[in-house]
C-alpha cells in the first residue's frame, strides 16, 4: 500500500515541474499558435546557467537564479523574434513552425553539448529527509512543490485580473479582431514568450536541484509538457496543470511496473490515446482561460 | 583517400533512399513522418538480428525487414485519418521514441545500448567497392520506382491530398487508401535502407537511430526541396559535403558531432526562413 502513496508523492513532485513547463507552453501557444518544442532548450539553458554560476563559478545562488532567468528569457525572446516572427510575416503553415521549432531544439541541444559537454551535472545538495513510516519526502521536494504552486497561482491571477491578461485572452480568442481593437498582438506574443521562458528557467533550476541535468532532458521535457497540454485541452492553463500531474502519475506507474527504461515513452502513449479518443483533452475548452 | 571516398559515397546512396522515401510521405503526401528514422531502425535491427542470431540469408533478411517496415508504415498511416498536420507529426515522433525505447530495453534481442556487432555483408559483396555498387544500384532502383509512382495519376492524387484533402476527397479519390499506400511504400524503402545501413556499418546501437539521423534527413528533404526526388538526392549530397568538410577543420572528435548538427540546423533554418521551397522543390512550407 505504501508504494502507491510513494508513487503519488513522486508523481506530485515530477508533476509540479511538468506543470511549469506545460503552462509555459500553453501561454506561448495561446497567443502564437505555435507548439514551441524548443522550449526544452530554454529549460536547458536555465538549468545550465544556474549550475555554471553557482557551482562552477562559486557565486551566490541568488545571482545564479537571476542570470538563469535573464538568460532563458533572452533566448526565448530571440527565438520568437528571429524565427517565428519572420515566418509569421510570410504566413507560414503550421508545419513550417513545427520544423523550425525542431531545428531550434536540436540547435540548442547541440550548443549545450558543445559548451558544457554531455556529462551529467548535479548540485549535490544536502537536504533533510522526512520519513513517515515507509514514505520519504525531502525538504527540497517540498520547497519545489511550494515554489511551483506559488508561481502557477500568480500566473492564473495575472491572466484573470490584469489588463495584460485580458489582452492576452483576446489575442488567444481571435488575434485579428484583437489587433483591430487596438491590441498590439506582436507585443502580447513577446510578453507571453517572456513569461513562458521565465517559467522554463524556474523549471530548469528546480529540475537541477532535485534531479541531475543532462543535455537530452530538453527534448523529453518539451514532449512531456506538450503531452500535458494536449491531455488537459490545448489552451487551458488549468488543464495543462492537471495534464502535467497526470503525465507525472502515469510515468511513475510505468517506472514502477515496467522499469525506468520506459519512463520517457509513456508520455507518447498517453498522447496517442488522447489524440485518438479525446482530441479536445479533458477540459476541452475552446477558449484560453 | 579512395577508401574514404567509397565510404562517403555509400553513405550518400543509403541516405538518398532514406530521404527520397521520406519525401514521398512528407513532400508528396503532406504526412510529416518524424517516425521515419524509427522505421529505419526497425529495418536495420530486424536484418541484424535475423542474420546474426538466426543465420538466415541476406535476401531473406532484407525481404522480411522491408515487408515488416511496410506494414508498420501502413499502420502509422491509420491515425492520419483523424489526426492531422502537426498533431500527426508529433504522434509519429512518438513512434521514434517508442521504437528507441524498444531498441534499448528489449535486451534479449537487441543487446540494449551495447548494440549488435559482427553483422556481415552479403556474400560476394564483402569488399567496400562491390558493396558500394550494390547500394548504388539499390538507390537507382528506388529512384526510378518512386519517380514512376510520383509521376503517375496516383502521384497526382497524393499531391492533391497534400494541397487540399477535402478537394481530393470531393473528386472521389479514396484518400485514406492513397495515404496508406504512400506510407507503405515509404516504409518499404526506408526498411531496405535500414538493412543496407546495418550491413554496411556492421554495427548498430540505439543511438544510430535517434534524433541525429532524423534531423539530417529532415534537413536534406527541406534543403533539397519538398516533392522533388532529385532535390532529395541533391539535399543529401549537400548535407554530406557540409558535414565532411568539417573534418578538415581538425576539431576535437567530441566536438564534431554537435558541430555538425548545429551547422545542419542553421542551414535548415536559413532555408525555411528565406527559401521555403528548398533548392528545386515544388511544394512550399508557406
Amino acid at each position: 500500500m505504501w508504494i502507491i502513496a510513494q508513487i503519488f508523492i513522486n508523481a506530485i513532485i515530477a508533476g509540479s515541474v511538468y506543470a511549469l513547463v506545460a503552462s509555459g507552453l500553453t501561454f506561448i501557444y495561446a497567443t502564437s499558435r505555435i507548439f514551441h518544442l524548443a522550449h526544452g532548450v530554454v529549460i536547458l539553458f536555465g538549468a545550465y546557467i544556474f549550475h555554471f554560476v553557482w557551482v562552477e563559478q562559486g557565486l551566490s545562488p541568488a545571482l545564479g537564479v537571476l542570470f538563469s532567468i535573464l538568460g532563458s528569457v533572452a533566448i526565448g525572446l530571440l527565438m520568437n523574434e528571429l524565427v517565428y516572427e519572420q515566418q509569421r510575416k510570410r504566413h507560414a503553415k503550421r508545419l513550417a513552425y513545427l520544423i523550425s521549432t525542431i531545428a531550434l531544439l536540436m540547435l540548442g541541444t547541440s550548443s549545450i553539448i558543445l559548451i558544457f559537454n554531455t556529462s551529467l551535472k548535479s548540485f549535490n545538495i544536502q537536504t533533510t529527509v522526512y520519513r513517515f513510516d515507509q514514505l520519504n519526502i525531502t525538504l527540497m521536494q517540498i520547497i519545489l512543490i511550494v515554489i511551483s504552486c506559488f508561481l502557477l497561482l500568480i500566473l492564473s491571477a495575472v491572466v484573470k485580473y490584469t489588463k495584460f491578461g485580458k489582452a492576452m485572452r483576446a489575442t488567444s480568442d481571435n488575434d485579428e479582431v484583437a489587433s483591430i481593437m487596438g491590441i498590439n498582438t506582436r507585443q502580447i506574443r513577446r510578453l507571453s514568450f517572456g513569461i513562458g521562458s521565465l517559467l522554463a528557467a524556474v523549471a530548469g533550476i528546480l529540475i537541477g536541484l532535485e534531479f541531475n541535468i543532462d543535455p537530452n532532458m530538453g527534448v523529453y521535457l518539451a514532449i512531456k509538457g506538450f503531452t500535458a497540454m494536449v491531455i488537459g485541452g490545448v489552451g487551458s492553463i488549468g488543464g495543462a496543470i492537471f495534464g502535467a500531474f497526470l503525465v507525472g502519475f502515469f510515468e511513475q506507474i510505468a517506472v514502477w511496473y515496467f522499469g525506468a527504461g520506459w519512463k520517457n515513452s509513456i508520455a507518447f502513449v498517453l498522447l496517442f490515446f488522447f489524440l485518438l479518443l479525446r482530441p479536445r483533452g479533458i477540459f476541452g475548452l475552446k477558449r484560453f482561460r | 583517400m579512395f577508401a574514404f571516398l567509397i565510404y562517403i559515397l555509400t553513405l550518400i546512396c543509403i541516405y538518398s533512399i532514406i530521404v527520397m522515401s521520406l519525401n514521398l510521405a512528407m513532400g508528396y503526401t503532406g504526412l510529416v513522418n518524424f517516425g521515419h528514422i524509427g522505421l529505419l531502425g526497425v529495418g536495420a535491427y530486424t536484418s541484424a538480428i535475423l542474420t546474426t542470431k538466426f543465420d538466415v540469408s541476406f535476401i531473406f533478411a532484407i525481404t522480411f525487414a522491408a515487408i515488416l517496415c511496410a506494414l508498420i508504415g501502413a499502420l502509422l498511416s491509420i491515425p492520419s485519418r483523424k489526426i492531422k498536420d502537426d498533431y500527426f507529426a508529433l504522434l509519429t515522433l512518438g513512434f521514434l521514441f517508442v521504437s528507441g525505447a524498444v531498441f534499448i530495453n528489449w535486451t534479449d534481442m537487441t543487446r540494449g545500448t551495447l548494440g549488435i556487432r559482427g553483422i556481415v555483408r552479403p556474400e560476394g559483396f564483402a569488399e567496400p567497392i562491390s558493396f558500394f555498387v550494390l547500394t548504388f544500384i539499390m538507390s537507382l532502383v528506388t529512384f526510378f520506382i518512386l519517380e514512376k509512382v510520383t509521376n503517375s495519376p496516383f502521384g497526382r492524387v497524393l499531391e492533391a491530398i497534400r494541397d487540399d484533402e477535402q478537394v481530393a476527397e470531393s473528386l472521389g479519390k479514396n484518400i485514406d487508401r492513397a495515404k496508406m499506400v504512400a506510407m507503405t511504400l515509404s516504409g518499404f524503402f526506408v526498411g531496405i535502407a535500414g538493412v543496407f545501413m546495418a550491413h554496411f556499418i556492421r554495427f548498430i546501437n540505439p543511438a544510430s537511430f535517434w534524433l541525429d539521423p532524423l534531423v539530417i534527413s529532415l534537413a536534406a528533404v527541406v534543403i533539397g526541396g519538398l516533392a522533388s526526388l532529385r532535390g532529395s538526392i541533391l539535399g543529401v549530397i549537400l548535407v554530406f559535403t557540409i558535414s565532411e568538410s568539417l573534418r578538415f577543420l581538425s576539431l576535437p572528435s567530441t566536438m564534431i558531432g554537435p558541430m555538425r548538427v548545429i551547422l545542419f540546423m542553421i542551414v535548415l533554418l536559413v532555408v525555411i526562413l528565406f527559401r521555403p521551397k528548398g533548392i528545386i522543390g515544388r511544394a512550399d512550407l508557406d
